[in-house]
């Protein structure tokens, strides 16, 4: 059963939350149902005809026949909480009405269909490739498929010559002097980013942008030096193992294809709970999901990314506490992390998922640090931590624990409602690790749970 | 370790290989663990930008890797726990999100301030998520500050001694202690102080005497407020003291406390201005005496020692003299005028509005007036003390024909001193013809307590006068809601009125409020000014009447918590 709190980390924004907070007068809902599949409403709204709100709860997955382009729209957001408020108001008739049955049994339809066809694609790797494993062992990954292409010699050709532009142009620079500031050096940054995006590696213009915002000089560097070590690393791919070629490939900004990694990557069975999760809105409309899991029996840590565009939403909603038995194929790296999710057991509701065991921070720390010596370019590592104290010493906080001290990002203004659920005592925490800081994902007291709002983004 | 050499890196990135020849040199000094790959590094073929590059990257991968290491006890000792509540939280739904909706922008504040009442009094506190918006909605609304301090808990008031900004609101301790008074706010000193001058008020007084030299000008104003509670005769020597305060606000509490003692010596010299200030003729042959006012013409350097404010703000409405004449009628008793003229306040207001000094006598009245019975209350009133003020002139000033435009909040502030029957005598025969007016009367007059800090009295309404009130605003608001409405300018005020009146009526008035209509479904042919009306003004206040009523019915509802027996602190 959803409750309040998880009903609002479902909405796109905090205008949809409070909408839907202002429909939960009685008048507004002239039918109200519910069976174990789903939940269903009519809203009236300021039209003739009431809108049909329905929820497939094995989802969540909303649809409403109200024209908001938001995903999910209040009319679902309140349906849910109103359902979380008082089951009471609900019937529960033999048969859902016909609206609601014919978009479950479309829904099942469509999904079998996907089912089908990826059973055919695992099959194919399955009699390539030792079975799925749960022990989360790299070695036991599936020996992926390196034919090269004629299209991807293509690409590569492309991002050599970017590259060999990109590293004169950085020798030049720091032979110069990265204080030295010319005129037209600003706009070098720009030129030298838009450059990397001709050369198809469109990611290394985030990379280029995010240094040339950096305002601590010693961060900047750091920044350039990774970056030479990919350009050398690219110079070299012939001899790399296929897990670090995969981490150079998706550093450039260009990851394996759904179907490659299906194909090649590594699937792990598990119970997997809902560690923590973000909705970031980045340049242009863009909103990119982060959905942190942890697998109950493997102990593997998992990331779904996911992208949408304005308010389309997302069509599969994880529901932070929550676990779910599934299958997740990972994209084959030096330290593998991000993951598809191939298939979800529809029990409708799995309940709250018992937490898997919490490390000790040391454990925790050596977990990350393993991760980002074998993958030098990770972006961020998952960390729970357990039993930490919130510090705030003038305007920074901090995690502690086990005598380490890490230092927390989160919204100034969330500040106080961490204090206020921690009361000085012990939380358990989870977020993103970028080396740096952690950025503050989840926390969890005897007083309640805090998860982060969605941000506006920004590199990292 | 790595973070060194980094800083070591940086200066040659920063000016430039070209023109700093050490890295290779550098390089060869790292020490473990990177010794052999920055050894390698030293000796490689290409040139000296692109090594340190390729440095810098190994470095920035190993910070990444020892990130995270940062020792704890580089940090200050951190604070100790909150201690663990003896009160459960209310954070069960449906109540947290009742909870929730008394943040909403929306609600009457008089509502909020019912609804924390009752979540105190039925023995919870608020869930700790909820803490920060409510203590920042209690910020910027002091009138919900005591109501909030009362369901913050331990782990409120753990989270206000983290938070410099939030100082401000903590609970008024109900028996405060000498740890109140030793460690406590400003408002738990003062309320320490004020219990003890209602035991003991010399202790009291000797209390604060001993204090005041160590304080600051603002913690002065805070606490001498404390001996308006057990005023007496005693307190004199330190009223006059107070009065040559270098703080202005000190010294317009002393001089306003002072006139509550009528054989003191600032009385006698307030009696002594006023008589060199007022002249009795006679007419008629001695039958009938006339008074005469003629305020002061230099300015005395006396009345600086005597709590005056002598410093005329540049555009204010009075002239010199006048704002002479209206300082020291400030400052002196209400009692003094019927005793010293023989007349009656109504007969007093007619007299100053015959003579050419009306508006600075009225307002030196008023303002005298309000500072009597905010300090003393009400003559005849069980809470009132020496000094309190006669009902009679609120009454008088009430009814005289400038209230209307006198300051608003000062009018409110006059009507919610009066005893209750005298107050709903007022209102009671104009309930027929302005109930709408009344209504908005009643409303600010029913919160005027809140916000002067006696939340006990808020709210007081009498049952006959809101059941008819009631049933005037029912009768307006079914028309609205049919959409007729006779007269647009009453039908908005009740657009304003009518969600506030509802926070502040009888639970036995909110059947008829629920039993309203639904407003009427819109014409197709109507104007668009009636579609905006019924859109944006009808439908949303029909829903927000039934909001308010239906949170209202909720927190009433409450059950009382099952009391907590573990008070071990975590």
């Amino acid at each position: 059963m959803l409750t309040t709190e998880a009903v609002l980390a479902l909405a796109p924004d905090d205008a949809s939350a409070k909408a839907a907070r202002g429909l939960l007068a009685p008048a507004k809902w002239p039918t109200l149902g519910h069976d174990t599949a789903a939940a269903w409403g009519e809203c009236q709204g300021s039209g003739s005809k009431p809108y049909q709100t329905q929820v497939d709860l094995s989802g969540p997955v909303f649809k409403c026949s109200c024209p908001s382009r938001k995903f999910p729209c209040k009319h679902g957001l309140a349906l849910l909480l109103l359902r979380a408020q008082d089951t009471s108001r609900f019937t529960t008739p033999a048969e859902p009405p016909e609206w609601v049955r014919a978009w479950l049994e479309g829904r099942r339809e469509r999904a079998e269909k996907q089912e089908q066809k990826q059973q055919k694609q695992q099959e194919a790797v399955l009699v390539a490739a030792p079975a799925p494993t749960a022990s989360g062992d790299p070695a036991a990954a599936p020996i992926p498929d390196t034919t090269p292409t004629a299209r991807q010699d293509k690409r590569w050709q492309r991002i050599d010559a970017g590259l060999e532009e990109l590293a004169r142009w950085l020798a030049d620079r720091v032979r110069r002097g990265l204080a030295v500031q010319t005129r037209e050096s600003a706009g070098e940054w720009q030129t030298m980013a838009a450059r990397m995006v001709d050369a198809q590696a469109g990611a290394l213009a985030g990379w280029l942008n995010a240094a040339a915002a950096e305002s601590d000089s010693a961060a900047l560097l750091a920044r350039l030096g990774r970056l030479q070590l990919l350009i050398e690393a690219v110079q070299r791919r012939a001899t790399l193992d296929a897990g670090v070629l995969a981490d150079v490939r998706a550093t450039l900004g260009w990851p394996l294809d759904r179907d490659e990694v299906l194909a090649r990557g590594e699937a792990v069975d598990d119970v997997w709970r809902v560690d923590g999760q973000l909705v970031e809105e980045r340049e242009q409309r863009l909103v990119e999901r982060r959905v942190w899991l942890s697998g109950r029996r493997s102990g593997r840590r998992a990331l779904l990314l996911d992208f949408s565009h304005g308010t389309t939403g997302f069509e599969t909603s994880w529901i932070t506490g929550q676990a779910r038995a599934g299958r997740l194929v990972f994209f084959p790296s030096a330290a593998p992390l991000r993951a598809l999710s191939v298939q979800r057991e529809a029990v409708p509701e799995s309940g709250d998922g018992e937490a898997p065991a919490l490390a000790g921070w040391d454990d925790e720390l050596d977990r990350a640090a393993a991760a980002m010596a074998a993958h030098a370019w990770l972006p961020l590592w998952p960390l729970r931590l357990a039993g930490a104290t919130i510090r705030v010493v003038e305007d920074d906080v901090w995690a502690c624990g086990d005598g380490h001290a890490l230092p927390l990002n989160v919204p100034v203004e969330q500040v106080p409602t961490l204090l206020a659920l921690a009361g000085g005592g012990l939380v358990d925490l989870h977020g993103e690790w970028d080396g740096r800081t952690l950025l503050l994902l989840t926390l969890r007291s005897e007083d309640g749970l805090w998860q982060i709002g969605r941000i506006e983004g920004g590199a990292r | 370790m790595t973070g060194p050499m980094m800083d070591r890196l940086l200066p040659i990135a920063l000016v430039g290989t070209e023109r700093s020849p050490g890295l290779r040199a550098l390089l060869r000094e790292v020490p473990a663990p990177l010794t052999g790959l920055m050894q390698a590094l030293a000796t490689a073929p290409e040139d000296d930008a692109t090594v340190l590059l390729r440095a810098a990257g190994v470095l920035a991968v190993a910070q990444r890797v020892g990130g995270g290491l940062a020792v704890a006890d580089a940090l200050p000792e951190a604070p100790a726990p909150a201690r663990s509540d003896t009160r459960p939280a209310l954070s069960a739904e449906p109540h947290q999100a009742l909870l929730q909706r008394l943040l909403g922008e929306d609600v009457p504040d008089s509502l909020r301030h019912e609804a924390l009442s009752l979540v105190a009094q039925r023995g919870w506190r608020l869930p700790a998520a909820l803490l920060p918006p409510m203590l920042a909605l209690a910020l910027r609304l002091p009138m919900l500050r005591p109501a909030v301090g009362a369901v913050m808990g331990e782990r409120g008031r753990w989270l206000v001694q983290q938070q410099p900004r939030w100082r401000s609101i903590v609970e008024r301790p109900a028996e405060p202690t000498e740890e109140d008074w030793a460690h406590g706010s400003g408002a738990a000193r003062l309320a320490f102080l004020k219990d003890e001058r209602r035991r003991d008020p010399d202790a009291a007084r000797e209390r604060l005497t001993a204090e005041l030299p160590s304080l600051a000008a603002r913690e002065r104003a805070e606490l001498v407020e404390a001996l308006a509670v057990g005023l007496s005769a005693a307190d004199e020597p330190l009223l006059v003291k107070l009065l040559r305060d270098r703080a202005g606000d000190v010294r317009t509490l002393a001089a306003q406390l002072l006139p509550r003692l009528p054989d003191s010596e600032q009385s006698a010299w307030l009696a002594g201005q006023w008589s060199a200030l007022l002249r009795v003729e006679s007419a008629w042959l001695g039958l009938k005496k006339r008074w005469h006012v003629e305020p002061p013409t230099v300015e005395d350097p006396a009345w600086k020692t005597r709590g005056l404010d002598t410093q005329r703000p540049r555009h204010d409405g009075l002239g010199e003299r006048g704002w002479w004449l209206y300082q020291l009628a400030r400052l002196t008793a209400p009692a003094f005028w019927p005793a010293h003229m023989a007349m009656t306040p109504t007969e007093l207001i007619d007299w100053a509005r015959g003579t050419d000094w009306k508006e600075a006598l009225l307002r030196g009245w008023r303002e005298a007036v309000l500072a009597a019975a905010g300090s003393a209350g009400v003559a005849g009133e069980p809470d009132a003390q020496p000094g309190a003020v006669d009902a009679r002139w609120l009454l008088a000033l009430l009814d005289c024909r400038e209230a209307p435009g006198w300051p608003a909040h000062e009018v409110t502030a006059l009507r919610s001193h009066l005893p209750l029957a005298a107050r709903t005598a007022l209102w009671r025969e104009r309930v027929g013809s302005a109930a709408a007016d009344v209504a908005g009367e009643v409303v600010r007059t029913c919160a005027q307590p809140l916000i002067d800090g006696r939340p006990e009295q808020a709210g007081q309404l009498d049952p006959a006068l809101a059941a008819s009130l009631s049933a005037a605003m029912v009768r307006e608001l079914t028309d609205l809601f049919a959409g007729r409405h006779a007269d647009e300018r009453r039908a908005l005020a009740w657009l304003d009125t009518a969600p506030e009146l509802i926070a502040w009526l009888p639970l036995a008035c909110l059947g008829a409020v629920e039993a309203l209509p639904e407003p009427a479904a819109l014409d197709p042919n109507a104007s668009a000014t009636t579609s905006y009306w019924l859109h944006h003004r009808i439908a949303p206040l029909h829903d927000r009447l039934q909001q308010t009523v239906a949170l209202r019915r909720a927190f009433h509802a409450l059950p009382v918590a099952a009391v907590s027996s573990s008070t071990d602190s975590r």
